[in-house]
């Protein structure tokens, strides 16, 4: 468990990583928190020739709020999204409000340890694609923008083309992972995430999150978003359940509804940790207690 | 060193004063295997197979030694000469053939399995090197579960006694209970790790070799390495360092040792090797892997008056130093603490193509605890009468102390010292206020809960001889220093021989110095393991200590024994199932244990604590499983599951000094292993209440999704 042979560059900016990816293209991994990656090296199931360690990189570690979007820079550790705080223009810190707000940290508290939240990032996870991973569940399911720069350009790649399968992103080798933009949920919005893992800590074994809009006249459900992890190679999002939900009314019959067309539409592959019937059997109980949780309901 | 935390003047036996060991830890002057190097040191790393079972058609090196840093490398024929590791214990003819050799030959029977080694530079070149190694393997079908016909039947354990069949014939009821104990064992959070370092000697011994990194058994593994070796006993010397944990695991003697040993000596320069963690999972004795079909004969008053059990023992590729051990604690402590006046167990011993087994903590207990407490559980539901109230009238009264079991283990006949069960049991339920206990459980089990409990009780034993020396002599300067072959696992052994030397000999217990786990400073020892050493290494220090008390000078003693000394305990568990998921949360465990006298009540407990976080893991998590090639599932703490913090409840000790053992002048009895013994049985229980269906649970570890599976029927 000693990794492979790798050459080491610490950039100090932005344009210096990007040189340095330019130049090495599949050759090198970008290292930012290092608490998937470097395992991954010592069990040497990812051997990088060059390690580009974006720590000293300035400028990727802030969050910002404009326009009905947050922007989460790619080296935000975890722990700060468990008390989300944006800088406004004129510098201040301001809690997060709202819904997103009031989400991030019920997402947050699921990722790994304390010593894990320290060190590991939000764009580290992102680019690390996961498939259990709470922060690829929440992108996929809030339908996230991931801002990615190369030398000489920028994209952002919407979260449903960005995952593509289990550790594999559309991020070319010379593209570096800059920042995410979540929509912020207006007032009108709910949202929950509920997670089964066998400890404390451990990836998801399946994770579910939902977020509905209601119509404020009504209360009538206008815009569904269900997605899940831990039953694919990428998080996936369940349009059969969101169908399900759009036009009724919250409650626990249409939850129910709602878990169980969800349960039917996932096609799971069983491992260690569970069966594919299994992990089925999850979706359906994580679909529902998020459903229940963004009501305010509990269980 | 501070002042010592008890007030002057006060017996010191008994007294839970802070532990000897602590402050180097504490302070980072601990000195683990890693942490011992040497200049002009090289590295060790193993090649080991990657096929469950297979013909080794060869294992090609030339590339490996033309690679960077390396020394040396070679395959079995290189140590051809060494012969199969015997077995330090429980050793059966029958068995002899299946030792385990340095390094495999001719076939690889389990899937790291050591089939080459490269000594290099450093560690890193060193494992660089060893993927370059070409290991020629002609797969075969592998044999997975221990009662498959092909599985390699070399031994069946048998016992009998009373009349069995009497017993069935008449009687009111037979239960009969199907139950697994999946393969788990003990991780400790050192993995195991040699440094074998060449030392010039002037001594009559001539040059010897040192042992950094060795443990539990010092005294036997230099021994034995010797003449695998061809050297004499005292040319190998153990230099026991601080030791992380040990659990059975640990300090067995390992093909590993071998190879470091003759790589330092025919290399001449020092050689290392650490484990690594995955290796640790593929390559330490794992454990447990026993399956039952137990019957009992009840009679209409629902006493059990016979038990008839036959098992199956998953041994893996190999049978290593326990030999028959785990299987023989199986069949000899099966009966636990109950009457059952007649008995038969036949245990068959399988080879199969996994990880060679070994002990873990409470071996033969944890299982055969599980088996009897869910076959009590299920006379109980049978009889529909309360568990508390089946195992009563089933329970060993006082007055039949000492109590004869009829059995053998260990090469000593199975004589309970002394007990009163039924108090210990009474002790238990007092403290978990039984009756409103049940009551608010099923007042929440009525608000929709899924809540329950389960209680489990066992006799455990400790205390193996057959005998320890220790010497003890007074310092200039007013201290005193005791010299021991026990060894230090991390278990406070320091502490605990400390305070009994303190006490004969009216001094403080910080101005003792134990000396342990150095060869060279004792002629023999034998270790620590099977709870052993407060008993054994404890009274022999009582003895030393009380004839310096009276001659002044150097003094040594020696205690013998040919009994071990049983203590015995009741567990409860409150578990929450969540009927979504299944996932079990372990809300409250209780634990009862007497052991006799506790020289230090916090040591104690804190082994118990500790002890219930493996039985935890054991009963809910922790599981080394295989694909149908035999390809190990669980190599890293993502897919083997111990617990954490978060998983662990607070955990209630009982200490209880009801029955000091006779068999000792101080009534001592070890302390090791009875907060592992009946968390699988007692967990099991706790969900069978929670779900509503008794007797649900019958296999380990009781999974989520098992345990929605069982919601679901």
């Amino acid at each position: 468990m000693k990794p492979a042979r790798f050459a080491y560059t610490a950039p100090d900016t932005v344009e210096g990583t990007l040189d340095a990816l330019d130049r090495f293209g599949d050759e090198a991994k970008v290292l930012s928190g290092g608490q998937s990656l470097v395992p991954m090296m010592n069990f040497r199931l990812a051997r990088p020739e060059v390690i580009v360690d974006i720590g000293r990189v300035g400028g990727l570690d802030g969050m910002s709020a404009a326009n009905g979007t947050l922007t989460v820079g790619a080296r935000v550790i975890h722990a700060r999204l468990e008390v989300p705080a944006v800088t406004t223009p004129d510098g201040r810190r301001e809690p997060l409000g709202g819904v997103l707000g009031s989400l991030l940290p019920e997402v947050a508290r699921f990722v790994g340890h304390l010593p894990i939240r320290v060190r590991g990032t939000f764009g580290g996870s992102i680019a690390h694609a996961d498939p259990a991973a709470e922060w690829c569940i929440l992108a996929r399911t809030l339908d996230a923008e991931m801002v990615a720069l190369r030398r000489g350009g920028e994209r952002a790649i919407p979260a449903a083309d960005f995952f593509e399968t289990v550790f594999t992103t559309a991020l070319a080798p010379e593209e570096l992972l800059v920042a995410v933009r979540l929509p912020i949920l207006g007032d009108d919005w709910r949202a929950g995430f509920c997670e089964f893992s066998r400890r404390a800590g451990d990836f998801a074994v399946v994770a579910g999150m939902t977020a509905v809009r209601l119509e404020p006249a009504t209360g009538a459900i206008a815009e569904a978003r269900v997605g899940v992890g831990g039953v694919a190679g990428v998080p996936v999002r369940l349009g059969g359940a969101e169908a399900t939900l759009v036009g009724e009314t919250p409650g626990a019959e249409l939850h129910a509804a709602a878990a169980e067309t969800a349960a039917g539409e996932v096609d799971p592959v069983g491992d260690l940790h569970g069966s594919a019937a299994y992990r089925r059997d999850l979706v359906r109980a994580m679909v529902a207690r998020a459903l229940a949780q963004g009501a305010g309901a509990s269980g | 060193m501070g002042e010592p935390d008890r007030p002057r003047g006060r017996s010191l036996i008994g007294e839970s004063v802070l532990r000897l060991e602590d402050r180097p830890l504490l302070v980072g002057e601990g000195r683990f295997l890693g942490d011992v190097s040497f200049e002009d040191e090289l590295h060790l790393r193993v090649v080991r197979s990657d096929v469950a079972h297979g013909v080794l058609r060869g294992v090609g090196l030339e590339d490996v030694l033309a690679a960077e840093g390396v020394v040396a490398a070679w395959g079995a024929d290189e140590v051809a000469h060494l012969p199969a590791i015997e077995f330090r214990m429980t050793g059966f003819d029958e068995l002899r053939p299946h030792c385990q050799r340095v390094l495999a030959g001719e076939r690889v029977r389990y899937v790291g399995d050591p089939v080459a080694v490269v000594i290099a530079e450093d560690p890193y070149l060193a494992e660089d090197a060893a993927e370059l190694a070409f290991v020629d393997v002609d797969p075969l079908e592998p044999v997975l579960e221990a009662n498959s016909p092909e599985a390699v039947a070399p031994l069946t354990l048998e016992h009998e006694h009373g009349d069995v069949e009497a017993a069935f014939a008449g009687a009111h009821r037979i239960v009969e209970l199907r139950a697994t104990v999946g393969r788990h064992s003990g991780i400790p959070l050192e993995t195991r790790g040699l440094l074998a370092r060449p030392v010039d000697g002037d001594g009559p011994d001539g040059n010897r070799v040192e042992l950094y990194g060795i443990a539990k058994v010092p005294h036997y593994n230099c021994v034995t390495i010797a003449a695998m070796l061809g050297l004499a006993p005292g040319q190998v010397v153990g230099r026991e360092g601080h030791v992380g944990g040990g659990f059975g695991v640990r300090g067995e003697l390992y093909p590993e040792d071998l190879l470091v040993t003759h790589a330092a000596l025919k290399l001449g320069r020092p050689v290392k090797w650490v484990e690594d963690r995955r290796e640790h999972l593929l390559a330490a004795n794992h454990s447990r892997d026993q399956t039952y079909h137990v019957r009992a004969a009840v009679d209409a008053d629902g006493i059990v008056q016979a038990i008839d059990a036959d098992f199956f023992h998953d041994q893996g590729g190999y049978v290593r130093t326990h030999g028959a051990t785990v299987p023989n604690l199986s069949v000899a402590l099966l009966p636990g603490p109950y009457l059952v006046p007649s008995y038969r167990v036949r245990g068959h011993i399988r080879l199969t193509n996994k990880t060679p087994a070994g002990t873990y903590r409470a071996p033969g207990r944890f299982e055969s605890t599980f088996v009897r407490e869910r076959l009590m559980d299920a006379v109980a539901a049978t009889y529909g009468l309360d568990p508390a109230e089946i195992r009563r009238r089933n329970l060993i009264p006082p007055e039949s102390m000492p109590f004869d079991r009829g059995v053998n283990t260990l090469g000593t006949p199975v004589v309970y010292d002394s007990g009163d069960y039924a108090r210990l049991l009474d002790r238990l339920l007092d403290h978990l206020g039984y009756e409103s206990l049940r009551e608010g459980l099923a007042a929440r089990r009525g608000a929709g809960e899924r809540v329950g409990l389960g209680i489990g009780m066992f006799v455990e034993k400790s205390g193996l001889g057959p005998f320890d020396d220790v010497r003890v002599r007074r310092l200039d300067g007013g201290g005193v220093e005791v010299v021991t072959g026990a060894a230090s696992v991390g278990q406070g052994m320091e502490t605990v021989i400390a305070q009994i030397c303190a006490e004969v000999l009216d001094v403080d217990y910080v101005d003792v110095t134990v000396r342990h786990g150095q060869t060279d400073m004792i002629g023999r020892g034998l270790g620590a393991f099977a709870s052993r050493v407060t008993v054994m290494t404890g009274v022999a220090v009582y003895l030393a200590a009380t004839e310096l008390a009276a001659t002044g000078e150097v003094a040594e003693a020696t205690f013998n024994t040919e009994h071990m000394t049983y203590p015995y305990g009741a567990h409860a568990a409150v578990v929450r199932v969540d009927e979504g998921t299944g996932g079990v949360t372990v809300e409250r465990y209780v634990v009862a244990y007497d052991v006799g006298r506790a020289v230090n009540p916090m040591l104690v407990e804190g082994q118990i604590i500790g002890g219930v976080a493996q039985g935890i893991g054991g009963a809910l998590l922790e599981l080394f499983a295989y694909d149908s090639d035999g390809q190990p599932l669980a190599t890293s703490f993502m897919d083997y599951l111990m617990p954490t913090v978060a998983e662990q409840p607070p955990v209630e000790v009982l200490l209880s000094e009801d029955a000091p053992s006779p068999l000792n002048p101080l009534g001592l009895k070890g302390a090791g292993e009875g907060g592992t013994t009946a968390c699988g049985a007692a967990i099991a229980a706790a969900i069978d209440d929670a779900i509503g269906r008794p007797g649900a649970v019958t296999s380990l570890p009781a999974t989520p999704e098992l345990v929605r599976s069982l919601l679901r029927i």
